[in-house]
C-alpha cells in the first residue's frame, strides 16, 4: 500500500513535469501523456469523457481492482474518468464494470468469448522483437500462456515467439505477464 | 405529533452519519471483495489479513462476497442499491450538458430522487449529503474558535450566486464536452476521495479543493459553500420549490425567543416565517424551539409573514 | 542390465517431455536481469508517451539510497513501429524543488542492447529530477522523471491535513456537544440581527 502510493504520486510528478524543449509549435505536439486503456466496452473517448459522470462504479466492482482515476494530469476533460494501466493491473475481462455503469459509458457485454471478440476494443498487443526473450532465442511464452484467448488473440511460433491476431481485445494480461523489463509485449490503445 | 418531531434532527444525524459509515465501509468491502476473488488470504500481509477478518466478521450473513456485496456499491453521487439504481439530478443534467444525448436507462435513474426532492424538498442536502455531515461538524468548529475568541467568517453574499455557479458549470460541462459539475460538487468528491484513499491508497486533488471549502466556511461564510456555490444545491432548489412537506410557525405560540433563528445552518429565519426555497428540511430549528411553535405540515406554500409571536414582548405590548 | 536399459529410456523419454517447461525458468531471464547490480526489479517504471515515442524509465536498486550506486535506464521506442531510439541521450540532474534550478549534467550516453544506462551516487537523501535529452528528426525532446533517494514519508501531505482535520473536527464536536448548541444560541454569537 505504502510502496504503490510512493509510485502513484512519482508517475504522477514525471507527467506534470515532463516538458517539451523545442520551438512553440511543437509544444503540443510534444506533450507527454500516459498510454492508458479505458475499461472493456467503453465507448470512444470523446463520447466516453461526455458520458461518464465519474461515480466510480466501475472501479469498486472491478475484482482484480485494475480500474484507477485521472487526476488532472490527463487533462480537466478527463479528471476523475476511469483508466487501466496493464502494467500495474491488467483487465481479467470479466466485465462486471459494464453492468456496474450506470450510463452506458462502458456498455454492458455478455461474457462470452465471443462476444467479448466481437465488442470489446481497448487496443491491440504488439511485440517489440528486439526485447522479447522467445526472440533472442529464449523460448518464453509466458505472455501466450496469460493471454485469456489463446490461440486467438495470440499464437505462438516453434521458440514461442508470440504473434498477436486480429481477435486481440487489449486486456493487457499479457503486459502484465511479461517477464521482461521494459515489457516486450504492450497494449497500443485504440484511441490513439 | 410534535414530541415525535422534536426528535427527527437527532434521527437526521444517525442517517448522516450512517451514510457516511456507509461510504467508508463500501470501499472497504470492494477492496474485501477483490481479495476473496483472488483466494488471496494466505498471500496477505499480516495487517491485510486482519482486515479482511474484520470485513468477514462484519458480513456474517454473506456466503458469497464476491457476487452477493455487489448489491451495494456506489456513492450517494450514483448508487446501486439490490438492483435499483439512483443517481443523483445533478449528474443527469450534467451529463445531458456534456453530451447533449438522451440516454433514457440512465435518466429513469434519476426519477427516485427527484420525485423525492418535490415531496421532500432539499432532504437530500440536510439528511443524505456526506459533506453535510463534516460541514455541520465544521459550523460547531466555528462556534468553538468563536467562544475562544478566534475571528471566523461572517461574510454573507447573495444566495443566488449558486444558479450562477450551476449554469456556467453546465454551459463549460457542454464547451468541453465533459461532465465537470462532478468535479466542484461536494458530495461527489467526498465519496471518490474515500474510494482513493481506502483502495487506490492516496487522496487526490478533490481532498484539496474540499479542504478550501471547509476553510472558506470556517473564514469567510458559515456554511457559505453550500449556501452560495453549490451547484446541486441549486438543483434540489429549483426541485424543492413547491415541496409538500415544509416547516411553519405556529404564531399563536412563539415567545419571538430567536433560537431557531440562531441554530439555523443556513442562516434562514424560521421566526419570521421565512423558510423559502433554501430550507433543506433539517428540522434542528423544530428541536431547538422551547414552545414547540414549529413543526412540519404539509402544505406546497410558505405562510406569508404572520409577525410577532403572541407569546412574545412586541405582540403583548401592542395589544395592550 | 535390462533394468538399467529401461531407466535410460525412462530418462530419455522424460527430459523429453519436462525440459520444454523446466526452460522457461532456465532460458527466460527474469526481467531484472537488464541491470546487472542488483537482484531487485526496478522501484519504478515510468512511461510516458513524447512526440513519435514511448519512453520508459526505470530505476535501478528498488530503493536507492545514499551513498549506493545506483542506475537509471531509459528505453525509447517510436509509437508507430516500435522501432527503438539508437541516438544519444542526454542525462541530468537536478533537486526537485522551487528555488534551486541548478542542473547538472549525469552523463552523455549511448545506447547499450537498445538501453541508455545511466549511473548514479548520490551522497544526500531527498528528492530529485532527472531530465533526459535527445534528438530524433530534427526534433528534440527533454524529459524529466523523478527520483527518490532515501526513504519516502509513509503519508503524503494531502493524507496528513485530511486526517488533521478530520480529528479536530470529531473531537471538538465529541468533547464540547452540549457547550456548542449553547453558544450557538447564545447572543454572543448571534451576529445576523438584522430583523430585530
Amino acid at each position: 500500500m505504502e510502496r504503490r502510493n510512493f509510485l502513484q504520486s512519482l508517475i504522477c510528478a514525471a507527467v506534470s513535469l515532463a516538458a517539451p524543449l523545442s520551438t512553440q509549435a511543437k509544444v503540443t505536439k510534444n506533450k507527454p501523456r500516459f498510454r492508458y486503456l479505458r475499461p472493456p466496452g467503453s465507448l470512444e473517448e470523446n463520447e466516453f469523457e461526455a458520458r461518464c459522470i465519474r461515480c466510480g462504479q466501475c472501479a469498486e466492482t472491478c475484482p482484480n481492482r485494475c480500474i484507477k482515476f485521472f487526476g488532472t494530469e490527463n487533462g480537466l476533460s478527463s479528471y476523475a474518468t476511469p483508466y487501466i494501466t496493464p502494467r500495474e493491473q491488467a483487465c481479467i475481462l470479466c466485465m462486471k464494470c459494464g453492468d456496474a455503469c450506470p450510463t452506458g459509458a462502458i456498455k454492458s457485454i455478455k461474457r462470452s468469448a465471443g462476444t467479448i471478440v466481437e465488442q470489446v476494443k481497448m487496443g491491440k498487443a504488439r511485440v517489440d522483437e528486439n526485447l522479447c526473450l522467445s526472440y533472442q532465442g529464449k523460448s518464453c511464452g509466458v505472455c501466450y500462456r496469460a493471454c485469456p484467448l489463446q490461440d486467438v488473440a495470440i499464437t505462438v511460433g516453434w521458440m514461442e515467439q508470440p504473434h498477436v491476431q486480429e481477435a486481440c481485445v487489449g486486456c493487457g494480461l499479457c503486459e502484465r505477464s511479461c517477464i521482461q523489463i521494459p515489457q516486450a509485449i504492450k497494449i497500443i490503445p485504440n484511441y490513439s | 405529533m410534535t414530541s415525535i418531531q422534536k426528535h427527527l434532527n437527532k434521527l437526521r444525524w444517525i442517517s448522516l452519519s450512517l451514510v457516511f459509515i456507509i461510504l467508508i465501509l463500501l470501499p472497504c468491502l470492494s477492496v474485501y471483495q477483490s481479495f476473496v476473488a483472488a483466494h488471496a488470504y494466505d498471500l496477505l500481509s499480516p495487517s491485510e489479513k486482519s482486515f479482511y477478518e474484520i470485513m468477514e466478521w462484519l458480513t456474517p450473513f454473506v456466503s458469497d462476497p464476491e457476487n452477493e456485496l455487489d448489491m451495494i456499491k456506489g456513492t450517494t453521487w450514483s448508487a446501486s442499491f439490490f438492483g435499483i439504481k439512483l443517481t443523483d439530478p445533478l449528474a443527469i443534467i450534467g451529463q445531458l450538458a456534456a453530451g447533449l444525448q438522451i440516454y433514457w436507462p440512465f435518466i429513469m435513474t434519476g426519477l427516485i430522487p427527484v420525485t423525492l426532492t418535490i415531496i421532500f424538498g432539499r432532504f437530500f442536502c440536510g439528511w443524505i449529503c456526506p459533506a453535510t455531515f463534516l460541514y455541520e461538524l465544521n459550523t460547531n468548529l466555528g462556534v468553538w474558535l468563536h467562544s475562544a475568541n478566534l475571528p471566523i467568517g461572517k461574510q454573507h453574499f447573495d444566495r443566488r450566486i449558486k444558479y450562477l455557479v450551476l449554469f456556467f458549470g453546465l454551459i463549460l460541462s457542454f464547451f468541453t464536452g465533459s461532465v465537470l459539475v462532478a468535479a466542484i460538487y461536494p458530495p461527489a468528491i467526498i465519496g471518490r476521495e474515500i474510494y482513493y484513499a481506502i483502495a487506490l491508497g492516496g487522496f487526490g486533488v478533490g481532498s484539496v479543493f474540499f479542504i478550501l471549502t471547509l476553510l472558506f466556511d470556517l473564514f469567510v461564510a458559515r456554511r457559505g459553500f453550500c449556501r452560495y456555490f453549490c451547484p446541486g444545491g441549486a438543483v434540489y432548489s429549483l426541485l424543492g420549490r413547491y415541496r409538500v412537506f415544509r416547516i411553519n410557525r405556529n404564531v399563536s405560540s412563539c415567545n419571538d425567543c430567536k433560537k431557531c433563528t440562531a441554530i439555523c445552518e443556513f442562516e434562514l429565519d424560521p421566526m419570521r416565517d421565512n423558510f423559502g426555497q433554501e430550507c433543506n428540511n433539517c428540522s434542528a430549528c423544530i428541536a431547538i424551539c422551547p414552545t414547540d411553535a414549529l413543526k412540519f405540515t404539509m402544505n406546497c406554500k410558505d405562510i406569508a409573514s404572520q409577525g410577532p409571536g403572541h407569546l412574545g414582548h412586541q405582540y403583548s405590548e401592542k395589544n395592550h | 542390465m535390462n533394468i538399467k536399459k529401461m531407466n535410460l529410456i525412462r530418462i530419455f523419454f522424460l527430459t523429453l517431455f519436462c525440459s520444454s517447461a523446466q526452460g522457461h525458468h532456465v532460458l527466460g531471464r527474469p526481467s531484472y536481469s537488464l541491470n546487472e547490480d542488483s537482484t531487485t526489479p526496478p522501484s519504478m517504471q515510468v512511461e510516458v508517451q513524447v512526440g513519435e515515442y514511448y519512453i520508459t524509465y526505470m530505476v535501478f536498486p528498488a530503493f536507492p539510497s545514499p551513498n549506493q550506486p545506483g542506475r537509471v535506464n531509459l528505453y525509447a521506442s517510436r509509437i508507430d513501429n516500435g522501432e527503438p531510439f539508437q541516438g544519444q541521450v542526454i542525462f541530468k540532474v537536478r533537486d526537485n524543488n522551487w528555488l534551486n534550478k541548478r542542473e547538472e549534467v549525469l552523463g552523455i550516453q549511448a545506447v547499450d542492447d537498445n538501453v541508455f544506462r545511466q549511473g548514479f551516487e548520490f551522497q544526500e537523501a531527498g528528492n530529485y529530477i532527472i531530465r533526459a535529452e535527445f534528438e530524433s528528426d530534427s526534433e528534440s525532446y527533454q524529459i524529466d522523471f523523478p527520483l527518490r533517494i532515501g526513504d519516502a514519508s509513509v503519508f503524503g501531505p494531502i493524507g496528513v491535513t485530511v486526517s488533521l482535520i478530520a480529528l479536530l473536527l470529531i473531537t471538538v464536536n465529541l468533547l464540547q456537544r452540549k457547550k456548542l448548541i449553547n453558544a450557538k444560541i447564545s447572543p454572543k454569537y448571534r451576529y445576523k440581527d438584522k430583523s430585530l
